[in-house]
């Protein structure tokens, strides 16, 4: 189905893409949020991606690997856009997860803790961990989709998860020593 | 390791739980708007080469009728009975089409050496080339690798032309060419000659490939964005593959 939505898509049909579209753009924005950890600009890249889509969509090579595709054009989104956030805004809108279920206070800790840790990391470092966490990518499709060497993929994912523990380890410092402050 | 597993489980939960947002109605609205004005991206080889092969089947068509019409006025109007013998027209022969010339008019008048991946190659004038600046892995080719050497249209994403080359580890030129294109839609292999080595010519849906060894060392050249064989194979004519040049003088336009 979807390989036939592409197809005709890619001969010009604008109806079929905006039924890719609209079966893609939720999952586009929330992995657009965990990259960029900013809803703004998380609706920025999606839109861009779902262009880029369609104008380079004739040259999509194989048909079958849209989804793959779609991402890495999405991961291209984000780059742009996080690289001109970098040089306009100093600020970032924070985002606050909602969970469907209630958390228990531990765990909110926890999510705040890894979301600060999160906005430490560079954009490429995050992108590394959303793809292969968040997506499931094996070190070899994520070379593909990022079009990166294997070495380069398992490399950057193992300095990501170093320098997220290196930031989480400095809160907890952080923590400690406010709460050590406080009782003093 | 509990700790490092702990990690990976609260981020796989903030993630998934990210994940379920659903993207605000104007996400979609502005992106489909958007694309309403934006023009899609054609092949712009394939395009022209076939408005080329338009215009040389109505010049075949026109050789072929003005053949007939002077064969029927040689024979309508033939040397008259006894008058004096006029000598039969020849008629001239086409002449052949220049080494360089192809369907589209694209001559290959310029050259490129490159010394990462070892081989020289021409190329149409005003079409840019992009040095490869590292050695090729084994991933595959984009117009942005960096372990490619690319020759496009300037102004333009296509066609292009990448040209890579990397050891084989033992790989036969047949294992390594169906193993580059699995998951492609691609013909049957054809052999192909390049630079007097054995070759393998595949047509796919993205382009046409030519697969070549020197060696242990595999050559890959991708013309992407066309099926125009023809002028493929021209370019591939002029392919010089020298493994002993990587890491030489510097590349050369």
């Amino acid at each position: 189905m979807q390989t036939e939505l592409v197809d005709r898509a890619r001969r010009g049909d604008r109806e079929a893409f905006g039924v890719l579209a609209g079966g893609a753009v939720d999952r586009l924005y929330g992995i657009a949020r965990m990259i960029l950890r900013d809803t703004e600009l998380a609706e920025d890249a999606t839109q861009e991606a779902l262009v880029r889509a369609w104008r380079d969509l004739p040259a999509l090579r194989d048909v079958d690997r849209f989804d793959a595709w779609l991402y890495r054009l999405l991961v291209r989104s984000c780059s742009d856009i996080g690289r001109s956030r970098r040089r306009s805004r100093g600020e970032i809108v924070v985002l606050h997860a909602e969970p469907a279920e209630p958390d228990r206070a531990s765990d909110i800790a926890d999510r705040d803790q890894l979301e600060r840790g999160l906005r430490r990391l560079s954009d490429a470092q995050r992108t590394i961990l959303v793809m292969h966490y968040y997506l499931g990518l094996l070190p070899t499709e994520l070379a593909e989709t990022l079009d990166i060497p294997v070495g380069t993929v398992k490399s950057r994912l193992h300095y990501a998860m170093s320098a997220l523990r290196a930031a989480l380890e400095a809160d907890e410092r952080g923590l400690i020593a406010l709460q050590e402050g406080r009782t003093a | 390791m509990t700790r490092r597993y702990d990690l990976e489980r609260n981020l796989v939960e903030l993630f998934e739980s990210e994940g379920r947002f659903r993207a605000p109605d104007r996400v979609l609205r502005s992106a489909l708007d958007a694309t309403a004005a934006v023009a899609q991206r054609r092949s712009w080889l394939r395009r022209t080469s076939r408005v080329a092969n338009v215009y040389l089947s109505a010049a075949a068509a026109f050789v072929a009728i003005a053949v007939v019409a002077v064969a029927l006025a040689l024979y309508v109007g033939g040397p008259s009975v006894g008058g004096p013998a006029t000598p039969s027209p020849t008629l001239q022969s086409t002449p052949a089409a220049s080494p360089s010339a192809t369907p589209g008019g694209l001559a290959l008048t310029e050259s490129f050496t490159s010394s990462v991946n070892g081989l020289t190659v021409r190329y149409p004038t005003g079409w840019d080339v992009q040095p490869a600046t590292k050695a090729w892995t084994g991933s595959l080719v984009s117009q942005e690798s960096a372990f490619a050497d690319v020759i496009a249209i300037t102004h333009s994403d296509n066609p292009f032309i990448a040209l890579a080359s990397l050891r084989l580890a033992g790989a036969t030129l047949d294992e390594w060419s169906s193993t580059y294109l699995s998951g492609h839609t691609c013909s049957a292999p054809e052999p192909l000659t390049v630079d007097g080595r054995d070759g393998r010519l595949v047509s796919c849906e993205e382009g046409l490939y030519a697969f070549a060894t020197v060696d242990d060392r595999g050559y890959l050249t991708w013309l992407y964005g066309s099926d125009d064989v023809q002028w493929f194979t021209q370019v591939i004519a002029t392919l010089e593959l020298d493994p002993e040049e990587i890491g030489g003088a510097s590349p050369s336009p």
